[in-house]
């Protein structure tokens, strides 16, 4: 099962559960990229189709959430979201601050991530840096239908709103096997030598190089960073580098200013010396460009990650020509600007 | 005797004259640099608030602006925790949290006030959405002011409101002035209701001259019909202090003398005095109570300030 049915499972599950938990959305028959397909047939009560009014419509589900409903809140990209960052900036958490802890808001704000097929630069930015300026916000990056089935759980019995950033190409994710147990980083795959953080999308790039590194006996854990809230602990980073002395992190957005160099850090601040200079990789220009023919300029492939991994274990030339060939040949499987073969476009 | 304050709502006109006095204390201590935050006041503006009090259905949640000291008082919220609340004290309405722009009361439904103008309307949608849903019984008000009709959540929210056919009174406050801007440099028009009228949504309209019977049934109704669907009720009103703080600026930005002692000359604190005894002698046992509490505060901060 793929994150597309999982999230639509997981919606129909709540909607079933209690009349409390309604879904907003722009464009909501049209069943968001399958995640809520048939939802307002099924639903209708409980199914609200919003207009293009984000702000209010933002204020309305952080309302909403203070008296009795669980919205959960929709937008195709993130980037309409944007236009509602005076409510979530000015009162989401908030407004339970100002109230003593009376008015709690738990909604779930899902804002999907565009990459690829000319979603260009108005469609696929990711902020999640910028939503972590937020005070007292879940915030998370799902990859996994685990992850998906985590967060929906999870908002509900929250005093404060949650935002999941949820990357486009994550919906074909298919199940990790990996159970998610609390609002934390988590290791999606053990290993000794090398440690690579990554958030949504990047998460699956690098275990594909991941698994390649096997076949040349490197061992690399691989971390999750599927919660970026602020309580969110980071131990689980700080015992695999206390493990394999190297680490590499992986930026969904650009580097600067980015949740990496933010968790080094926290890490830095709580004393942590780290053996060799961790790597800290991201999108690789300023503008996401529509076309395919430019994507590669924004975009990582396995074999920047690859070249990272050569970087920071010091492979000699020979291995590291291998590898970057291996890593060349995942990157010519599929079109830099498609997730899979079968997909069609347009969004 | 006059027919545009019938002698029936005397306890409404002792009202007035108790918030008058209730915000002139304020107003008279500020200067002493305790209150530290900023206030606005809504002197001038109170004649309408306690038609709102009596009326307003016993279960209720209100969504003020930065002038947030008008609803706090039209829902009776308790006046020694808001005088704490503006003191930073943390006995304070909010713990002294949100001082004077953002005061709230939840125990008499003053759920948020918000000094971003705009901000709490598209909260107040999520009260009223919630009412309808979970079928509540609980009446929501959106109370903000003309600026706030030049933001576009307002648009949106009237939008919405009328889409969803939404259970929510649009209590809007036209005092003409936004800081010290007034309307005609802002608006093309000075109404307010047009707006309501754009988005299909019933509204009627108060003037401060208006008879005091008409007022009454305008809000008593307006209240009664916003328990079915959206409605949008314009209060006229005049801002006799500045925008925020003690002072009384009639010669600061657009407002003339002229039209200021206009406007002072209409104020229905005043008239009501001249016809009624009682509700001066309300407004000054206000002053002096208050006045009286707010020195208890103001010696308690000059000691911390001072130490």
């Amino acid at each position: 099962m793929n994150n597309i049915q999982k999230i639509l499972d997981l919606t129909k599950c709540l909607l079933k559960e209690s009349s409390k938990y309604i879904v907003l959305c722009e464009g909501i028959d049209d069943g968001l990229f399958g995640t809520l397909d048939g939802i307002s047939k099924e639903f209708p009560d409980q199914s609200i189709e919003l207009p293009c009014s984000e702000n209010a419509s933002v204020a309305m589900a952080l309302g909403a959430a203070s008296y009795g409903l669980f919205p959960i809140l929709c937008y195709q990209r993130v980037e309409f979201a944007l236009l509602a960052l005076e409510q979530l900036f000015n009162n989401s958490s908030k407004i339970n601050y100002l109230s003593g802890g009376d008015r709690s808001n738990p909604a779930l704000f899902r804002f999907i991530v565009g990459r690829g097929w000319g979603q260009g630069p108005s469609h696929s930015q990711s902020l999640e840096s910028l939503f972590l300026q937020i005070p007292e916000i879940n915030l998370f990056l799902p990859v996994f239908p685990e992850d998906s089935e985590f967060i929906f759980n999870f908002f509900s019995s929250r005093s404060e709103p949650t935002i999941s950033l949820e990357h486009r190409w994550i919906h074909y994710a298919e199940s990790s096997g990996v159970k998610v147990m609390k609002a934390n980083p988590y290791i999606i795959k053990d290993g000794v030598d090398i440690t690579i953080v990554a958030s949504s999308f990047n998460v699956l790039l690098v275990l594909k190089v991941a698994q390649l590194l096997e076949s040349f006996n490197i061992s690399v854990e691989v971390v999750n960073m599927f919660c970026l809230s602020k309580n969110s602990s980071k131990h689980v980073i700080k015992e695999s580098i206390e493990k394999t002395k190297k680490i590499i992190f992986v930026d969904l957005a650009h580097a600067w200013n980015g949740v990496s160099n933010h968790c080094i850090s926290e890490m830095c601040q709580a004393g942590f010396i780290f053996e060799s200079p961790p790597i800290v990789l991201g999108c690789k220009q300023s503008f996401s460009p529509s076309s395919f023919r430019l994507s590669s300029d924004y975009y990582l492939n396995c074999s920047d990650i690859g070249d990272a991994v050569a970087d920071s274990i010091g492979l000699s030339k020979s291995v590291r020509r291998d590898l970057l060939e291996g890593c060349g040949t995942i990157d010519g499987e599929t079109p830099i600007d498609q997730p899979s073969l079968s997909f069609n476009g347009p969004f | 005797m006059s027919t545009r304050f019938p002698n029936k709502f005397l306890s409404d006109y002792k009202r007035i004259g108790e918030l008058r006095g209730f915000q002139e204390a304020i107003a008279d201590a500020y200067h002493l640099q305790m209150m530290r935050c900023p206030v606005h006041l809504s002197i001038g503006q109170e004649y309408w608030l306690p038609p709102i009090q009596r009326l307003v259905h016993k279960s209720v949640r209100c969504f003020s602006s930065h002038r947030s000291h008008s609803m706090y008082m039209a829902l009776g919220g308790d006046f020694l925790k808001m005088i704490a609340e503006l003191h930073g004290d943390e006995e304070g309405a909010l713990l002294g949290r949100g001082g004077s722009m953002h005061l709230k009361d939840l125990a008499v439904g003053l759920e948020h006030s918000v000094p971003i103008v705009g901000s709490s309307i598209g909260l107040s949608l999520g009260s009223a959405l919630a009412s309808q849903k979970l079928n509540q019984n609980t009446q929501t008000l959106a109370y903000f002011g003309d600026g706030a009709c030049e933001e576009g959540i307002l648009h949106e929210s009237l939008n919405m409101a009328r889409i969803y056919n939404l259970p929510i009174l649009f209590l809007c406050e036209n005092n003409m002035y936004s800081c010290s801007t007034h309307i005609r440099r802002r608006q093309p028009l000075s109404s307010m209701y047009r707006f309501a009228h754009a988005h299909d949504i019933r509204h009627d309209v108060i003037h401060m001259d208006m008879n005091f019977d008409q007022i009454v049934h305008k809000i008593d109704n307006a209240l009664s019909l916003s328990l079915q669907e959206p409605f949008f009720l314009e209060v006229n009103s005049y801002r006799l202090y500045q925008h925020c703080g003690d002072s009384i600026d009639m010669n600061i930005g657009d407002r003339t003398q002229a039209e200021y002692e206009d406007k002072a000359l209409a104020d229905c604190f005043v008239n009501l005095c001249n016809e009624y005894s009682s509700v001066e002698d309300s407004y000054l046992a206000a002053k002096t109570y208050y006045s009286g509490l707010i020195e208890l505060y103001t010696s308690k901060n000059t000691t911390l300030i001072n130490s």
